[in-house]
């Protein structure tokens, strides 16, 4: 987006007469972009020996599609209710149909610590060509803390962010 | 001395005179004349303007859009030219942003904005139209303009054509939700 710093556009001249008459359509963007999570992660998962051999648990999937006429940034936060620390979940961004403009995590990342928002994507305008992107979550069991509690509760928000216009 | 005879003579002689210049003057035809001067001046030879509703409000958000609508249409607009000359219509637009402030043109061209004539729509006094114009066409911004018809003198049946709006979504420079942009469509008429 160009914005205006100083110039006017002048009007053509021409020799003989002219007239002019005009349309004006207003538009207004009342919600610019929208977030949609189409698969969700299992319920309940189970940390099996073989897991604990390999170090790491896999989550699962999450499928987003964005539907945008506006810059936005897709982050997501784990919360733990306070019994595992959050740099123990890892999120990443497997695959994008679409366009974007920027991943943030194109490798598992950890969650940054004290429930702070973990960027994953960002793009524009995608009208006409919706944006869906899965992003992988795993538990990394290295970074497990020796006591744990039997049943943790675990929820992921993943949320749009509406950028700045202009650019 | 003139006797009588010799006064006679040219009583008679003066009297022909007089009758003949009086015969001559009934041939000729009468005649009487003053003259008025008219200054034609065409001040206004050419004029266009958009038949009734000229103004829209569209609302659009990315929760309508759906996958793959990339279009959003805007309106349809009846357009009359009455000219006494030849002339041509062209088309141009602007494109502005509203709020928030502050308020500002945004220089891009072409604009996210796609206008076609309606062939079948076309009535009156017939045109030469831009075939090309009569499918979707992305609006240049003013200076810049292209052609939909030219004509001539239609006084007797004035041209009217229908024009289509439709606004791109995928080239609507990135705002922000509660943006407010405003859209000019320019028609402007020229005589050649």
């Amino acid at each position: 987006m160009i914005l205006a710093i100083s110039s006017s556009a002048q009007p053509q001249s021409f020799p003989g007469d002219t007239d002019t008459d005009e349309i004006l359509l207003e538009l207004l963007i009342f919600k610019g972009a929208l977030l949609e999570v189409t698969s969700r992660l299992p319920s309940n998962l189970t940390v099996t020996p073989e897991d604990a051999e390999r170090g790491i648990k896999e989550l699962g999937e999450l499928l987003l599609t964005v539907f945008s006429l506006t810059d936005y940034r897709v982050n997501i936060q784990v919360d733990t209710a306070g019994l595992l620390p959050e740099e123990t979940f890892r999120a990443w961004v497997h695959e994008v149909r679409g366009p974007l403009s920027h991943i943030y995590a194109p490798e598992p990342l950890p969650f940054p610590i004290g429930g702070e928002a973990l960027p994953l994507f960002a793009g524009g305008n995608n009208a006409g060509t919706p944006t869906t992107v899965t992003v992988r979550v795993r538990l990394d069991l290295r970074a497990l803390p020796e006591q744990l509690p039997r049943r943790i509760p675990v929820s992921f928000h993943v949320y749009l962010e509406e950028l700045s216009g202009g650019g | 001395m003139m006797g009588w005879a010799g006064r006679w003579t040219l009583l008679v002689a003066a009297f022909v005179v007089v009758l003949t210049s009086i015969v001559e003057g009934l041939a000729q035809p009468d005649s009487d004349g003053e003259q008025t001067t008219f200054l034609v001046e065409l001040a206004e030879t050419v004029l266009v303007f958009v038949r009734a509703d000229n103004r829209g409000r569209v609302i659009v958000g990315a929760p309508l859009l759906g996958e793959g609508e990339r279009f959003v249409h805007l309106g349809r607009f009846i357009i009359q030219v009455n000219a006494i000359t030849d002339y041509e219509l062209r088309l141009s637009g602007r494109l502005e942003h509203l709020e928030p402030p502050p308020a500002q043109e945004i220089f891009i061209d072409p604009l996210p904005l796609e206008a076609k004539l309606d062939e079948e729509s076309l009535q009156g006094s017939p045109v030469r139209l831009n075939y090309e114009a009569t499918r979707f066409l992305p609006v240049r911004r003013i200076p810049y303009s292209y052609r939909l018809f030219q004509g001539g003198n239609n006084v007797v049946d004035p041209t009217r054509c229908a024009i289509e709006v439709r606004l791109d979504l995928r080239r609507l420079p990135s705002g922000r939700s509660g943006e407010r942009l405003r859209f000019q469509i320019l028609l402007t008429v020229i005589e050649q």
